[in-house]
């Protein structure tokens, strides 16, 4: 009896070392990117937001405004576009509009989550010189003569590579949310005679923390993506602010910065890409802890 | 299905008219910004450094050079609005960019942005081919390849030098007394034998015979260990440049190159690094190891950099007095820009000259000659401003050496006959 105890305390204490051990790495990141980013950024908090880039291997500090403020872009533009494909579709899906294409789309979505995202953002780049070829020949065809360019890099690309990213993460939750709408309240809402859009609609506000919730793994998972970036928004280190120069240049992102400046040789660099690494942790844990929140009083 | 058809017409539809309207809305505002007039913001050089500078190249200058060479002092024409340029390559010359352009930007009035990213040699001679970035710069000239293809392509461009750098030849014997012995002394052939694996222990007769003679019996029998690049560098092909032009039989089994197989490899005693701060860190961490890095990681590391036999027999540092004496003996000439420059670099490799220090090479920048209206103007008047007063003490960084003006000068003649 004593013997039994004896094995199963000591398994129980085996167990909780163990977690404990695998927590270890992630206390360790994010204790050193906490300690480090704030040593940094408390040297010039307001610059550090806000200016541009130093001089690589200088005394100054400068700033990665352009980087946020790029991530900030490329994160609205991508949204704008992911989210209402990513609903409409589970809408689509779940509302039965179409008994083939239905289980079709929701199968491909969820093989989507599965492409590497670097296979999406060369595909996009592939893409736009696919279409600049095209244009080409249409040129050439109605004889109009000169050649037409698209800009490589630029911040649409980049955010429709973040859009192609993020679609499967909101489509999954939505539908889950949809898939999840008590059969009683779903007959409720057709009996009042609707269309199956306005159903749709009343419907999607019955499932709105469901949705939030959806959007808010969408938007933390594309802040964390570099690969889809780099050949499709490049990086830039300065703030380009006349109107449509904004669209037709590449764009700075926190995550392409940190992949450069983490890996270069100058000091001054590599203190900002702690900087940028201890920004970007903290708006992931932000909107981490409100998807919870959200998920936690559903 | 059908439906799907005529949605996906529709949309490829939809994504050309947005692409025209974006291409014409971004050409036709372009075309307003074209700098209205020349106005005069001289920007003019304390004399003390214009007469340093004429100082250190008043040697060279003969008269058909000097109506080449423009001044010192450049007029920046205005621009009224801004203007964004786009390029990227040659990780070496990252910081002397980005200070040249945070002064530019400020010399505009924050007009002209040049957004330049550090994506390595290779990577810029191949955005700058595909047309992806506005320019391209790289620690070599095109290559064979590139070339071709660009030549094949029908559009015009140039090429042409911006900033000079050398390389250093590092070591780590524990021994060697810096104090008493000064640098080590090595020669290309006694490098290149070691690289091939010919030379096995520091001790070798050929590396002692080159040492004053007091100094000859403190190298210690021990087996020497060679650092490399282990990803595709300008700094290696430099180095390799000098080893392939000093001794025939590394010319014959390895030539030179971005990247090449490093016979020192195969006998065990080869070690890679990636980037220059890998190849410092090995040497300064393995004991009776040898490599070659840029001067400025060195002298950052504290790693004893070996003087190098020069052709005329004298051993020389790569100080910036050296490596200036090898661009003035390199070519003088510069080919027409749209021909193969594969001979430029090996011109400054292995120069004749007391002084010359023998691993010396220049960053070059490729650009289209048919860029918009806007963007031309804005990236004539950067390096025109780059290739006079960007040229002087003022904005040269430490470990970066100035275009002799001859190479300057016809850089910018390139500049302003072929981007009319």
């Amino acid at each position: 009896m004593d013997l039994r105890r004896l094995k199963s305390d000591l398994m129980i204490t085996g167990i909780i070392i163990i977690s404990l051990l695998g927590m270890i790495p992630l206390i360790h990141i994010f204790l050193t990117v906490a300690w480090r980013g704030i040593n940094v950024i408390a040297r010039d908090p307001l610059g550090v937001l806000f200016k541009e880039p130093p001089i690589p291997g200088s005394e100054e500090l400068g700033g990665i405004g352009p980087h946020v403020l790029g991530s900030l872009i490329l994160i609205s533009i991508a949204s704008l576009i992911g989210i209402p494909i990513s609903i409409l579709s589970a809408i689509y899906t779940v509302e039965g509009m179409s008994k083939r294409l239905g289980p079709l789309t929701s199968l491909l979505v969820r093989i989507m989550i599965e492409f590497p995202t670097i296979v999406i953002g060369l595909s996009v780049y592939g893409a736009v010189l696919l279409i600049e070829e095209f244009i080409n020949d249409l040129v050439k065809i109605f004889g109009l003569g000169g050649h037409i360019y698209i800009p490589r890099f630029n911040p649409i690309t980049g955010a429709i590579a973040l859009a192609i990213v993020m679609i499967p993460y909101v489509y999954t939750q939505s539908e889950d949310g949809f898939k999840n709408i008590p059969h009683h309240i779903r007959e409720a809402v057709y009996s009042l005679g609707f269309s199956r859009i306005r159903a749709s609609i009343v419907l999607s506000s019955y499932v709105k923390s469901a949705l939030l919730s959806g959007i808010m793994i969408g938007v933390s998972k594309i802040l964390s993506e570099t690969a889809p970036l780099l050949f499709t928004a490049f990086g830039n280190d300065h703030y380009v602010t006349r109107f449509p120069d904004v669209f037709l240049n590449p764009i700075g992102s926190m995550t392409l910065w940190i992949y450069k400046a983490g890996l270069s040789p100058y000091d001054n660099w590599i203190d900002l890409a702690w900087a940028a690494a201890f920004i970007l942790l903290m708006i992931i844990l932000v909107l981490f802890v409100i998807s919870r929140y959200i998920i936690y009083k559903r | 299905m059908q439906i799907d058809k005529t949605s996906l017409t529709l949309f490829i539809v939809i994504l050309i008219i947005v692409g025209v309207i974006a291409y014409y809305v971004g050409a036709s505002s372009g075309g307003i910004s074209a700098p209205s007039k020349v106005e005069t913001i001289t920007i003019s050089i304390p004399t003390t450094i214009t007469t340093l500078i004429t100082y250190t190249y008043t040697g060279v200058m003969t008269t058909s050079a000097m109506s080449a060479t423009p001044s010192f002092t450049y007029t920046i024409p205005q621009f009224t609005t801004q203007v964004t340029l786009n390029g990227g390559g040659s990780s070496f010359v990252n910081p002397q960019m980005q200070s040249w352009i945070s002064v530019f930007k400020d010399l505009t009035k924050g007009m002209v942005i040049i957004n330049y990213q550090s994506i390595g040699s290779g990577a810029g001679q191949k955005s700058f081919l595909e047309g992806s970035l506005d320019f391209g710069a790289s620690d070599i000239p095109l290559t064979k390849d590139n070339y071709e293809k660009v030549k094949a392509s029908g559009r015009g461009f140039i090429q042409f030098p911006v900033i000079g750098g050398s390389v250093a030849v590092v070591y780590n014997i524990p021994e060697w007394d810096n104090q008493r012995c000064g640098p080590l002394r090595l020669s290309g052939e006694v490098v290149a034998k070691i690289y091939l694996g010919e030379i096995e222990y520091w001790d070798d007769p050929e590396i002692r015979s080159l040492q004053t003679p007091e100094c000859q019996n403190i190298l210690p029998h021990q087996k020497i260990i060679g650092a490399h690049r282990s990803d595709g560098s300008g700094t290696t092909a430099l180095f390799t440049m000098w080893l392939s032009k000093t001794y025939s039989k590394w010319n014959q089994t390895v030539g030179y190159g971005l990247v090449v197989n490093w016979p020192i490899d195969q006998t065990g005693r080869g070690v890679g690094g990636k980037g220059n701060e890998g190849v410092t860190a090995a040497v300064k961490s393995t004991k009776y190891s040898i490599g070659y890095v840029e001067p400025a990681y060195a002298v950052k590391e504290g790693l004893p950099i070996a003087a190098l036999r020069n052709k005329d027999g004298n051993f020389v540092l790569p100080t910036n007095e050296n490596v200036i004496e090898a661009f003035k003996r390199g070519a003088k000439e510069l080919p027409p820009p749209d021909q193969y420059w594969g001979d430029v670099p090996l011109s400054f490799i292995y120069q004749d000259g007391p002084k010359a220090y023998p691993i010396a090479g220049v960053v070059f920048v490729f650009v289209y000659t048919d860029l918009p209206k806007d963007k031309r103007d804005a990236f004539k008047a950067f390096f025109i401003w780059v290739l006079t007063e960007g040229q002087s003490s003022r904005y040269v960084l430490s470990g970066y050496i100035p275009l002799p003006p001859e190479l300057a000068g016809k850089a910018i003649e390139y500049i302003n006959t072929y981007m009319k």
